[in-house]
C-alpha cells in the first residue's frame, strides 16, 4: 500500500479543498504557517482483513483543519466531510466517514482553532 | 493507493431489479448488507458396494438472495418494486446481483429471475434506523455476469 496520507492529500487537493501540498496542506503535523492550513495524519484504522497468505489494510486518516477564524475552519471541515463521507475509488476502493461530523478540538497555543474530521478507508 | 491483496471492498456490491428480463434495471438504494446463497440438494446414493463411505449425487440447485437496505418507502424503483412483488400473488422479478460495476458498465456478478418471498421491516428501535431485510428465492437458473 502506498502512503495513505499522500493519497488523502492528493484527493483533498483534487476536490478543491486545498491548493497544494506544502502550500496549505501538509502531512503528519501542523506547521507554524500559513495560518489557515490542513494536516493529514494516519490514524491506524481498522484491523486488516486477513487470509492465510495476505492481509488487506483498512487504514484510517484524520484531517486536522486549523484557522484563526473558527467559521472558516468549521466550514472547510464540513466540506471535506461531505466530499469523503461515502465515496468509491477516490481514496482506496472506498472511503467513508468514521464519525457523523467534524469534532472541534479547541484552540492551539497560537490561538488558532482546530477542527478534525476522520475517515476509514478500504485500501 | 496499491492494494495489498485482491480483497474487494463490500462497498462495491449492488443490487438491481427490473420487471422485465431485458429492461431498465434500477438500483436498490442504500444497501447495508447482501448475501447470495447458492446450494444444491444432496441425493444419497450410497449402496452396499460403497466401501463404507457415503456417496451422493447433486440434486436440484437453488439460490437465495438476502439483501438489507434502509427503509425508503418513497423509492418507487427499489422498495416499491420489491414490496409490490412481495404483496402480489405471484410476481417474477429479474435481478442483477453485482460484485462491482453497473448493469451497463463493466458488470461482474450474477443475474437471474426470482420471487420476493419475505420482508422483515425494522420500524422502531432506540439505536437503529428503519430498514428492510428481504428474502428473494430464485426461480430458474442463476447465471454469471462478467
Amino acid at each position: 500500500m502506498t502512503d495513505v496520507v499522500t493519497d488523502m492529500i492528493n484527493a483533498i487537493v483534487a476536490a478543491g479543498h486545498a491548493t497544494g501540498v506544502g502550500l496549505d496542506i501538509f502531512a503528519m503535523y501542523i506547521r507554524p504557517t500559513p495560518v489557515s492550513q490542513i494536516a493529514v495524519l494516519p490514524s491506524g484504522g481498522l484491523n486488516p482483513i486477513v487470509s492465510t497468505d495476505s492481509a488487506h489494510a483498512r487504514p484510517g486518516v484524520q484531517i486536522h483543519i486549523v484557522d484563526s477564524d473558527l467559521a472558516s475552519a468549521w466550514n472547510k471541515a464540513l466540506g471535506i466531510w461531505n466530499t469523503f463521507s461515502n465515496a468509491s475509488d477516490v481514496v482506496g476502493q472506498a472511503i467513508w466517514a468514521a464519525r457523523s461530523g467534524p469534532l472541534y478540538m479547541g484552540r492551539q497555543e497560537d490561538g488558532r482553532h482546530k477542527v478534525m474530521v476522520e475517515f476509514q478507508i478500504f485500501a | 493507493m496499491n492494494m495489498a491483496t485482491n480483497a474487494k471492498s463490500g462497498m462495491k456490491g449492488s443490487l438491481w431489479v427490473s420487471t422485465t428480463q431485458v429492461g431498465d434495471y434500477k438500483k436498490v438504494a442504500e444497501l447495508t448488507d447482501m448475501q447470495l446463497r447458492i446450494d444444491a440438494q444432496e441425493i444419497d446414493v450410497t449402496h452396499v458396494d460403497s466401501g463404507g463411505w457415503g456417496d451422493t449425487i447433486t440434486g436440484k440447485k437453488q439460490w437465495e438472495l438476502t439483501p438489507k437496505n434502509n427503509l425508503i418507502t418513497t423509492d418507487a424503483d427499489g422498495y416499491g418494486v420489491l414490496m409490490s412483488a412481495m404483496l402480489d400473488e405471484d410476481t417474477i422479478l429479474y435481478f442483477k446481483i453485482l460484485s462491482e460495476g453497473t448493469p451497463t458498465t463493466n458488470p461482474v456478478g450474477w443475474h437471474g429471475a426470482g420471487r420476493v418471498l419475505g420482508s422483515l421491516i425494522q420500524l422502531a428501535g432506540q439505536s437503529t434506523g428503519q430498514r428492510v431485510d428481504w428474502t428473494v428465492k430464485g426461480s430458474g437458473p442463476l447465471s454469471v455476469i462478467g
